[in-house]
């Protein structure tokens, strides 16, 4: 089974995500499917240089085997921490999205975020108004 | 070797079935398995270090801020006691007219329900707190001014109740219109006797009629009352998507069929 | 007038530190080579190749994805605790078998983040990892104890201070072989024992250093998402 190495699994994976990308429509999953798009870069640089004998590039290793290159791992190992990270910051402009459009479905918020500019007045009178009752209500 | 080759070979396989679930937390928790299974495969490509971190991140934190995000968004959160006849549990499921309305406007706007039961005098709280959407569960009486409160569903009566004679009086301006507790626990304060006054609605009244009241004072308040949601300060907009809902409902008779069916 | 003497000394401090780095960045006399492992090691002192790697050889890209995480982290701070809501409010409660095992668990998590972090030179860990690590500990201490409790407890104990104190000794440690006259970017204090943990010790408060950022950080995102509730 020569064909399944991390490369081809890898591009697989690309795929998979970049397929889900694009079909589902809620924005979590679009998220989520970004995340393994990403994922599937970081496992094709890890598996690039990868042989069956290789060891793990910790120092003390058995004389004579070959040692699995530091460099992409090293590269790759604050990649995945700065994901997270950035996961982060789009998840909170989802859920400031979601809280302004009630909805996580993309169809809907392109259409409302249409109406709204459509009718960028009376969108903004609109609020004045219901702004204003409620104090006229607190009171 | 062979491991390795399972592991990558199971990679894809729970990539697409987790993104293509249904429900977005399925997705989540389907990521979250991937993650772990990539952790592994790291371990087995001579990766240790980037293992380890991928685990850590992938499986711990990602999955909880996923789950975090995603525990509002999407969903009609309602926080209601329970009352037979209009919410009430039976073996797992909710049933009652109020679940049925509300199941029918959530399926409209395209959420998933879902009912918290909360003791009666919590569901005002919680929803100034802003940490639900709506209020259910037989609320007869005016909420506070910041809430907002839709239009009536059913017709009731109060009922006020006081299971010893000594029990104090109560004044008729008294504002709660229900027992404040769990109504499960409202059997047992009227088999022990305590010496309380009750105020409850017709719903609730008939639902504990089982009980023996011959001793207690049962009196019936003459003001009419009626049934409605209460929905948070901020939600002006699903109140009136609710009225219109509610108003559909009964021009086409349902509204008539629910109540024939869960109040005899 | 304090705060826009405090914006200058701001400017002028990021602009000399990042202008010494940029323009200073020698290329020192023996390039730490990456393709010949032996050399690799012994240069920094760390046995384990990867952390010799980005702590030793290839730091200037660590130090931009310090700052990448921390203008992250800023971002969801920003966004998310904007305006603090009120008194904490009735939620939901907790099995107490997720407590009690809580209680029990997160301490033994929390030293494994330490342990990680301080022997990443070592054995497979770092800082990244390390960090990563204990913030899954300390969410395991809000399942315990309540998220309130313990954010006022580390904030009560100075560590949003420490947070911006931390990219300024990072960028600190980086810099201060200039004083020593050696290039920036290299060995801060002198290899030891390849091997022992004080055997590379510049590594070694690098992977702390890094490791309580991640923490830091990644404790305060989760934060935000804990506390942010209702609609904003």
């Amino acid at each position: 089974m020569d064909w399944l190495n991390g490369t081809t699994i890898a591009m697989l994976l690309f795929a998979i995500g970049a397929t889900a990308l694009i079909v589902r429509k809620d924005l979590v999953v679009k998220l989520l499917a970004l995340g393994l798009v990403n994922s599937s870069g970081i496992l094709f640089l890890i598996s690039i240089r990868f042989r069956p004998e290789m060891e793990a590039p910790i120092l003390p290793t058995r004389a004579g085997m070959p040692i699995a290159d530091p460099l992409p791992q090293a590269l790759v190992l604050s990649a995945i921490v700065i994901n997270f990270a950035i996961l982060a910051l789009s998840l909170v402009f989802v859920m400031l999205l979601v809280e302004r459009y009630h909805s996580t479905d993309c169809g809907r918020i392109e259409h409302a975020v249409e109406v709204d500019r459509a009718a960028p007045e009376s969108r903004s009178a609109r609020e004045d108004e219901s702004a204003s009752r409620q104090d006229e209500e607190a009171r | 070797m062979i491991a390795r080759a399972v592991l990558l070979a199971l990679l894809p396989v729970i990539a697409g079935v987790s993104l293509f679930q249904r429900r977005r937390l399925s997705a989540v928790i389907g990521m979250g398995l991937f993650s772990l299974v990539l952790a592994a495969t790291y371990l087995l490509h001579s990766a240790p270090d980037v293992a380890v971190t991928e685990a850590a991140i992938g499986a711990a934190l990602v999955t909880v801020i996923y789950v975090l995000a995603i525990r509002r968004t999407g969903r009609l959160l309602v926080v209601a006691d329970e009352v037979p006849g209009l919410l009430a549990l039976e073996g797992g499921e909710f049933v009652g007219i109020e679940v049925d309305i509300l199941d029918g406007f959530a399926r409209r706007l395209g959420l998933d329900l879902s009912i918290q039961i909360v003791p009666h005098a919590d569901v005002e709280t919680i929803l100034l707190h802003g940490e639900a959407d709506l209020g259910a569960g037989g609320l007869s009486c005016d909420p506070p001014a910041t809430l907002h409160r839709t239009r009536d569903h059913l017709p009731t009566a109060l009922v006020r109740l006081r299971p010893r004679a000594d029990a104090p009086e109560a004044d008729a301006r008294d504002a709660r219109c229900a027992y404040p507790g769990y109504f499960s626990d409202l059997t047992e304060v009227l088999r022990r006797r305590d010496p309380v006054s009750i105020t409850l609605d017709m719903a609730r009244f008939l639902a504990i009629s089982r009980i023996d009241l011959s001793d207690c004072n049962v009196d019936r308040l003459s003001a009419p009352r009626t049934y409605a949601f209460v929905a948070g300060p901020r939600r002006r907009d699903l109140r009136d998507q609710l009225n219109a809902y509610l108003d559909e409902l009964e021009g086409n008779g349902t509204l008539d069929d629910m109540i024939r069916r869960h109040l005899p | 007038m304090k705060t826009l003497v405090r914006n200058i000394l701001a400017v002028v401090l990021s602009l000399a530190v990042f202008g010494i780095v940029v323009f200073d960045l020698a290329i020192p006399e023996e390039p730490a080579r990456v393709d010949d492992s032996a050399l690799l090691a012994a240069t920094t002192g760390a046995p384990n190749l990867v952390s010799a790697v980005y702590l030793g050889a290839r730091l200037y890209d660590t130090l931009f994805e310090v700052l990448v995480f921390t203008v992250a982290v800023i971002g969801v701070r920003f966004y998310l605790l904007r305006r603090s809501s009120e008194a904490p409010s009735a939620s939901i409660p907790e099995s107490h078998v997720l407590q009690a095992s809580a209680q029990i668990l997160y301490p033994l998590i929390l030293i494994l983040g330490v342990y990680l972090t301080c022997f990443g030179h070592l054995s497979p860990g770092g800082g990244f990892s390390g960090g990563v690590v204990a913030a899954s500990g300390l969410l395991l201490c809000v399942m315990s104890i309540g998220a309130d409790t313990v954010y006022r407890r580390l904030s009560g104990a100075g560590i949003e201070r420490l947070e911006w104190a931390l990219p300024m000794l990072i960028v600190a440690a980086c810099v201060l072989p200039l004083a020593f006259a050696r290039p920036a970017l290299s060995n801060l204090l002198p290899v030891g024992r390849a091997g022992h943990l004080f055997g590379s010790p510049s590594i070694l408060l690098l992977n702390v250093l890094i490791g309580l950022k991640v923490l830091i950080g990644s404790w305060m995102v989760l934060y935000a998402f804990i506390r942010h509730r209702g609609e904003i």
